[in-house]
């Protein structure tokens, strides 16, 4: 494996990456005993927040690099290839879901206790479904990251040449950002209201993610220094944060005792529009990991380290393989959830995805390999691993 | 075996047995009820339960809110035992919102029983307007004087699998805890009795899914009633 691993960039940025796409499939797997202790679970963030803001760094490296070499035109023709790509997989997981409903409703055969259970918009209308499926306004349970990726993707894009001007980058971002949440603007989806992930919103963070990761040679990528107020910063949000969503799942009447806005704070944290709270915890833990992790941290190339490093450098496959497996767990542990279940769904799933970032590791060092020299583009293995 | 017998039981019309229904004291809501405390004090207790369809189902006398009455009754004998319940199949919580409001002014209770948030999982709703419709529908409900708890969403192994309950179960948990209210754990209770041999209607062979669906009403009732006596404890 550790001969797959690419260790000339920043190994931390791709272990938390490969552990959010861990953690991604475990939270969708309900009923998954695992769920108890990902970071949803203390912290406002969750692996969404983490995966999409290192998803905007792997870009800002990977297309920023390939648009200093090859342009513009070329890095955005090669994000909309990528676009391409996860649009048919999000509808190929779309028809898995809907396989995947139409047999569990079959085999339960359903109880009148269940008549609420009316679960299949599908079915209803079927044509209907198919089409706002593909303009990606009709998104069922589970399916709402892919399109905010692909989303987020398309925009960066077109907006690629502004991470040369990184603070106005930020600035139109947070703009946006701002005008978005205060006028409560959201994309349409069928079912009624917006998207479950507001593109509009999330933005921000995929960009601030992008502008720290863009280092074109002679420029100091955008830094935030160390500084023990900063530190202070951080911890005072994430420790009450944290003591609050604790409270949540623990001790609920502590939280409703506490003198006051709090309550009302928490109720009013949306996960849609990504809430302030949520923005600001991700880049603190971000703040904290830069600074707390040095870059050649010795147990970043150790054996527990590896396998999510690995994961996290192949993120567009090891993620789509993340939600379909979900599908498979979901549907096993319906089945049976006893201990035996928990550990094999969890064994075989987490074995699955470093399987396939394996494959897609060892397929791509070959593909490099065969080439004849002069006539790869030097920025082509970058770009391949955003 | 057992389940042919439970089915011949109640074929037979047998009473109310002993349902392998307990709910772990660590499944109870800690948040107490001061004015449904007070109301079973002065002789007179008003519980109205609003939901979707479950709020309404089982045949006479296997409601379960029927049975919850029976339960606070056999309780407190001396007590005046009302319970009343407006349900309606696929009803969304601000559906049954208004099942509850069009309920207050006759029936003025002093305990709402808010049975919600399968109806949002099921159909994809968007949590942030679920999340609305609770605080403002627990704000109302608190205006008429009568006090609220939460009933959480019924658990089922399909739901699970096939919509993202857990971000409504987390909504619901999330608004209990900031607005103070109690959260009654069906989801928890449920999924507790399925582990331990208690009803289970997903598994229920046909033949005895009407006395499965019974034994869930009669144990729901009875965590019901034991939250109640632990929530309006002196």
């Amino acid at each position: 494996m550790q001969q797959l691993i690419r260790t000339a960039r920043d190994l931390r940025a791709d272990v938390f990456r490969g552990v959010a796409l861990w953690f991604i499939f475990i939270n969708h797997v309900p009923g998954n005993w695992l769920g108890m202790f990902t970071i949803r679970n203390f912290t406002m963030a969750d692996a969404t927040e983490v995966f999409v803001f290192l998803a905007g760094y792997a870009g800002g490296i990977a297309y920023g690099l390939l648009m200093l070499r090859e342009g513009w035109f070329f890095a955005a023709t090669r994000v909309m290839g990528r676009v391409g790509t996860l649009y048919v997989a999000h509808i190929f997981l779309f028809v898995v879901f809907t396989a995947q409903v139409g047999f569990s409703a079959a085999t339960l055969d359903r109880a009148a206790y269940l008549d609420e259970l009316q679960m299949d918009a599908f079915g209803n209308a079927p044509y209907e479904a198919l089409v706002q499926a593909l303009l990606l306004a009709f998104q069922p349970a589970f399916l709402n990251i892919l399109p905010l990726y692909i989303v987020l993707l398309a925009m960066f894009a077109l907006a690629l040449p502004l991470l040369y001007r990184p603070w106005l980058f930020l600035g139109a971002s947070l703009a946006l950002y701002a005008l978005v949440r205060g006028l409560d603007i959201n994309l349409p989806s069928w079912t009624g209201g917006g998207w479950f992930f507001n593109p509009l919103a999330w933005q921000l963070l995929f960009v601030c993610g992008a502008v720290i990761g863009f280092a074109p040679p002679g420029r100091q990528p955008l830094r935030m220094p160390w500084s023990p107020w900063l530190l202070a910063a951080c911890l005072t949000l994430l420790i009450p944060c944290g003591a609050a969503m604790l409270a949540v799942w623990h001790a609920p009447e502590w939280l409703a005792a506490l003198p006051g806005p709090w309550p009302a704070l928490i109720d009013g944290v949306d996960k849609t529009s990504l809430h302030p709270l949520r923005l600001l915890s991700l880049l603190a833990m971000a703040y904290l990991a830069a600074h707390l992790v040095p870059r050649s941290a010795d147990w970043l190339n150790g054996a527990a380290a590896r396998p999510f490093v690995l994961m996290g450098q192949r993120g567009l496959p090891v993620f789509c393989a993340s939600i379909f497996l979900s599908f498979l767990g979901r549907l096993a542990l319906e089945g049976d959830d006893g201990p035996g279940m928990q550990l094999a769904v969890n064994a075989l799933g987490l074995a699955c995805l470093l399987a396939v970032a394996w494959v897609s590791a060892w397929y791509g060092q070959k593909l490099r390999k065969a080439k004849p020299p002069g006539t790869a583009l030097p920025a082509h293995a970058a770009a391949d691993r955003a | 075996m057992a389940r042919l017998l439970l089915a011949l039981m109640l074929l037979l019309g047998a009473p109310a047995w002993s349902a392998p229904c307990e709910v772990p004291a660590e499944l109870m809501d800690g948040t107490t009820l001061p004015r449904s405390r007070a109301a079973i004090a002065a002789g007179e207790l008003r519980i109205l339960l609003g939901g979707s369809a479950t709020a309404e189902s089982g045949g006479p006398g296997t409601a379960y809110h029927a049975r919850l009455a029976a339960l606070l009754q056999q309780e407190h004998p001396g007590l005046r035992v009302v319970v009343e319940a407006r349900g309606q199949r696929g009803a969304s919580a601000a559906e049954s919102l208004v099942l509850i409001m069009a309920a207050l002014p006759g029936f003025r209770p002093h305990l709402v029983l808010w049975q919600t948030g399968t109806v949002e999982a099921v159909r994809s709703l968007e949590v942030d307007e679920f999340n609305e419709t609770l605080s403002r529908g627990i704000a109302r409900i608190r205006g008429s004087a009568a006090e609220v708890a939460l009933i959480d969403q019924q658990f089922s192994r399909f739901l699970r699998a096939n919509a993202d309950i857990e971000r409504y179960r987390d909504a619901m948990r999330l608004i209990a805890a900031a607005e103070g209210v109690a959260l009654l754990r069906r989801y928890d209770w449920m999924y507790h009795w399925v582990e331990t041999g208690g009803p289970d209607v997903e598994r229920a062979p046909r033949p005895e899914r009407a006395a499965t669906l019974a034994q869930l009403n009669e144990c729901l009732a009875r965590a019901i009633a034991l939250q109640l006596r632990h929530s309006t404890r002196p």
